[in-house]
């Protein structure tokens, strides 16, 4: 009789699988790659009120993740920013602009920030909150490339070239921003 | 304002636990924003004088797990020439043990207790024996061994040691007692 070999047993926890690429980068602030249903449990512990998307623009969110984020009444934001030669643009700079507005109010923390892999888009914003914290550039930069592993990443999906120079040219001081509800990791 | 420098392979394991590799002069500035109250040393060596005059001169408390005699059976390898350490690669050396498991739970002890909360956790590159820690950690934490795995080898980069891995693998969490008020407090 082998079925009693197979009784579930609950004793056993489930194990948590936290999306790829997963970290904290400020308190209330996580980064990680797309997300999937696989994760959705551990995702529910972090108590999220918010994900922010940075790829993609024109194609619908993910429907496992969508759900997801309608289940637990998450406030979905959507910001493209994926290439890097467009940040030097008006409209780039005015995307932008709107996502840091979003993330330097910390009434919409806990969130939630990610792209497809967790290695490119993702580490050019967490780079300008750096840089905002007043971080040295390499160690900026460093940070990145854990992320995206040796070489710039495997599948060459690290920063760019005009991410970097980006990220070197950025000026935190010009940043506007509701100073009321600052987070603690900002000046 | 002056530029901060975070020391070498920092990252945020959890609100108010970092770690990283030993932290030199130019990190200090950095520290002093994280408004430590411990750090817990699990370096194969002592941390430096002045990392430890620092410590002491901001009220930080030094768990040092560092072993008085290294537990490294290749360091210094036998085959010194006049005392000089052959740049590592440059001999077949066998691999290294991972850290000792006492080394582990003592940490993991220590990172159980809300009272040593902020902490850094920190070793000579914050690559192995700290990952290993961050590891365990995580298993405590019933992470999929295949994100532990990821964590640790984003930390180790080129240099990821099998051995490593295997100990959080094999690692029995049940060594890690948590009592009900460090629960509570």
């Amino acid at each position: 009789m082998p079925s009693a070999n197979f009784v579930h047993s609950d004793d056993a926890p489930p194990v948590l699988v936290p999306p790829i690429n997963f970290s904290l980068v400020v308190p209330g602030i996580y980064r990680s790659g797309h997300p999937n249903k696989k994760n959705f449990s551990f995702l529910r512990r972090l108590n999220l009120s918010g994900v922010i998307y940075l790829e993609n623009e024109s194609e619908a969110y993910r429907s496992d993740s969508s759900n997801f984020i309608l289940d637990n009444g998450l406030k979905l934001y959507r910001y493209d920013l994926s290439k890097e030669s467009n940040l030097f643009t008006r409209e780039g700079s005015s995307k932008l602009n709107n996502l840091l507005e979003i993330i330097l109010d910390k009434r919409n923390y806990p969130l939630l920030l990610h792209d497809d892999t967790g290695k490119g888009t993702v580490s050019l914003v967490c780079a300008l909150i750096r840089r905002m914290q007043n971080w040295s550039l390499t160690g900026a930069f460093a940070e990145g490339d854990l992320f995206a592993g040796p070489a710039g990443g495997s599948e060459g999906v690290g920063l760019g070239e005009a991410g970097m120079e980006f990220i070197a040219s950025f000026e935190p001081k010009k940043v506007k921003f509701d100073r009321a509800n600052k987070p603690d990791w900002v000046d | 304002m002056a530029k901060i420098v975070p020391p070498m392979n920092f990252g945020l394991v959890e609100d108010g636990f970092y770690r990283s590799a030993q932290p030199s002069e130019l990190n200090f500035s950095f520290l002093e924003k994280l408004n430590l109250k411990t750090i817990i040393w699990v370096g194969a060596e002592e941390p430096s004088e002045i990392l430890l005059s620092f410590l002491d001169s901001q009220g930080i408390t030094l768990h040092n797990l560092a072993p008085q005699v290294s537990f490294n059976p290749h360091f210094p390898p036998p085959y010194t020439d006049s005392g000089v350490v052959p740049i590592s690669g440059q001999y077949h050396l066998p691999p290294l043990p991972p850290p000792p498991e006492p080394l582990i739970i003592q940490s993991l002890t220590l990172l159980l207790r809300p009272s040593t909360f902020p902490t850094l956790v920190c070793c000579n590159m914050g690559r192995h024996r700290t990952g290993t820690v961050v590891g365990c950690y995580r298993k405590l934490q019933r992470w999929a061994l295949s994100s532990i795995l990821e964590e640790y080898r984003r930390y180790a980069g080129m240099k990821v040691r099998i051995l490593n891995e295997q100990f959080i693998e094999l690692f029995d969490t049940d060594l890690v007692s948590i009592t009900a008020e460090q629960a509570l407090a």
